[in-house]
């Protein structure tokens, strides 16, 4: 079932297109990262998405309708934007009393989601005096009030700490277990590799591919990095076996699609020293900086021509 | 809507901001009606005591807070977006103009209940001082009650006026700025030189509800009618222009 639905959402600021025809679907009771370099138009797409920012052309749905159709709306979307969205001088219980109040939630809830994400002990501080990671606990604990079947956060790891980001992704994942859906954005893939199922990467306001991230793995094919006096000889010795090999300086290259296995026999077959040899495993990050950049290169060719 | 109000309260009460400028509301009182007295019938000070106007006079400070209470209303809706609150607040309620009704409501609550304290506080002041001076004053009568009144009702619509401002501008230093900039520079100016526009600007028509130099200014309830469609006024325009603007 469909949870979240972006239908060729367009948005302009002036000559800016900061989003462009960009369509996904988040599936119901999963964790969809939504990943992109900075300024690729993640926040404005949410911000579209929860009526906070109205779209130049497209459309988009929570649970088959609008956000601002939505009855009960902050009951059935939790969100966190921004690290910074409270009054300074309003205490953290406060602050969420104020927002069970508003949505007709009883005001019980602000103590419940403090436990929840770790605040108890500081519910009666002043927000003003709080650290960038427990203020993105507090917006965490806002959106957690009215046990919304649809989290939506944006960049929610940034100024957390190792530990915080452990905790965060093992909340999530206990989130997603119960059914609710997931939408969670970032610049950084390794950091929610750990956590999301499907993956939604968008470079320059363009999609540039929604899938699996078991998908995404099986998108790359592991090589052998070997360092040898004999490159030349290795790779004829390789090629006769069907293996490709990418030189890369007169002393290292690089076997495609093969073992380490299949190389050292190669290399012993034809007498090759080998001074160095190891395994290439896939690269998420790497292989999200191609498909980000290579899509940055193309928009660039094509503003050019 | 209730739980829009109830919650905007809640806000009011859950900052410290906000009990300072209203003790500073309070704080003008006092000073105004003191000083009103004492300098009653002397050169450069208001009309004699023994007069209707002289009364009056020291009877409008009742609404010598006016100006905190117009800087509480811009807060209420400028400080949204100061703060970025106004994320979480229009993701509760995502139709704006409700939430711009019920600030105008709650700062029209706040604004009427400093005002009647106010009233209390001036009279408090005014009484006994007047009577070791041997004028007694009718406070149901119809100059001194009138006034009164008058200064609550302004005050009530300053506030209200105050969340229009923050809504038309949406920078709080600015909205501020330009709203006290106005009101103590621009309406004062006009007010007293250019009589003839200075009545109809927002500043001549709480002027006229606080009825102290009848004549210059519109009827009291002329005063009362303008100065509420210039706070619905802002309220709506800024609704309509300012408030559906992206928030980025």
């Amino acid at each position: 079932m469909t949870s979240i639905q972006i239908h060729n959402l367009t948005k302009r600021f002036g000559d800016v297109v900061a989003v462009d025809n960009l369509s996904f679907e988040v599936a119901q009771g999963s964790i969809t990262g939504f990943l992109g370099p900075n300024g690729a138009g993640k926040t404005t797409t949410l911000r579209m998405l929860l009526g906070l920012i109205g779209p130049t052309a497209g459309s988009s749905t929570i649970a088959g309708k609008p956000y601002q159709e939505l009855v009960d709306p902050f009951r059935r979307v939790g969100a966190v934007l921004e690290a910074t969205s409270f009054h300074p001088g309003r205490r953290a219980r406060d602050h969420l009393r104020v927002l069970c109040v508003a949505a007709g939630l009883p005001v019980a809830r602000a103590d419940e989601v403090l436990d929840e994400v770790g605040l108890a002990d500081v519910g009666d501080r002043r927000v003003k005096g709080f650290s960038l990671g427990m203020r993105q606990r507090l917006g965490l604990a806002a959106a957690l009030l009215g046990e919304p079947e649809v989290l939506i956060l944006d960049e929610p790891a940034n100024g957390l700490d190792p530990e915080g980001v452990h905790w965060l992704r093992k909340f999530l994942r206990n989130y997603a277990g119960q059914g609710r859906s997931v939408l969670v954005s970032s610049h950084l893939l390794a950091e929610i590799a750990q956590t999301v199922d499907d993956v939604v990467i968008v470079a320059k306001g363009r999609l540039v591919t929604q899938s699996s991230l078991a998908d995404l793995a099986g998108r790359t094919k592991p090589g052998v990095w070997v360092r040898t006096p004999q490159s030349q000889e290795l790779g004829v010795a390789l090629a006769s076996k069907g293996i490709t090999a990418e030189l890369q300086s007169a002393e290292t290259l690089v076997a495609l699609e093969t073992t380490t296995e299949a190389v050292g026999i190669a290399a012993a077959g034809a007498g090759v020293v080998i001074f160095e040899m190891t395994a290439q495993h896939f690269d998420l990050e790497e292989f999200f900086l191609d498909l980000t950049t290579s899509t940055t290169n193309l928009s660039t060719e094509g503003a050019s021509q | 809507m209730k739980n829009l109000i109830h919650a905007e309260l809640l806000k009011l009460r859950t900052t410290r901001m906000i009990y300072g400028l209203a003790l500073a509301a309070l704080a003008f009182v006092p000073i105004s009606a003191i000083s009103a007295i004492a300098a009653a019938g002397k050169s450069g000070g208001g009309p004699a005591l023994s007069t209707t106007e002289g009364i009056r006079n020291v009877m409008s400070a009742s609404s010598s807070g006016a100006l905190s209470v117009l800087i509480i209303g811009i807060l209420m809706m400028a400080g949204e977006f100061r703060h970025n609150t106004a994320t979480s607040t229009f993701l509760i309620s995502p139709n704006r103009g409700r939430v711009v009704g019920a600030k105008l409501a709650t700062s029209a609550l706040v604004g009427a209940a400093l005002a009647l304290i106010s009233s209390v506080l001036t009279l408090a002041v005014a009484l006994p001082w007047l009577a070791t001076k041997h004028i007694h004053v009718d406070i149901f009568s119809h100059n001194v009650g009138l006034v009164l009144l008058g200064g609550i009702a302004a005050v009530t619509i300053y506030a209200a006026v105050g969340v229009g401002v923050g809504s038309l501008i949406r920078n709080q230093t600015a909205a501020v700025v330009i709203a006290l900039g106005w009101v103590l520079v621009v309406d004062n100016l006009l007010v007293s030189f250019v009589h003839e526009v200075g009545k109809w600007t927002p500043g001549g028509a709480a002027a006229a509800l606080t009825g102290t130099s009848s004549g210059r200014f519109l009827p009291m309830w002329g005063g009362a009618v303008l100065f509420v469609a210039y706070g619905l006024a802002f309220a709506a325009a800024g609704t309509r222009f300012t408030l559906r603007r992206d928030v980025v």
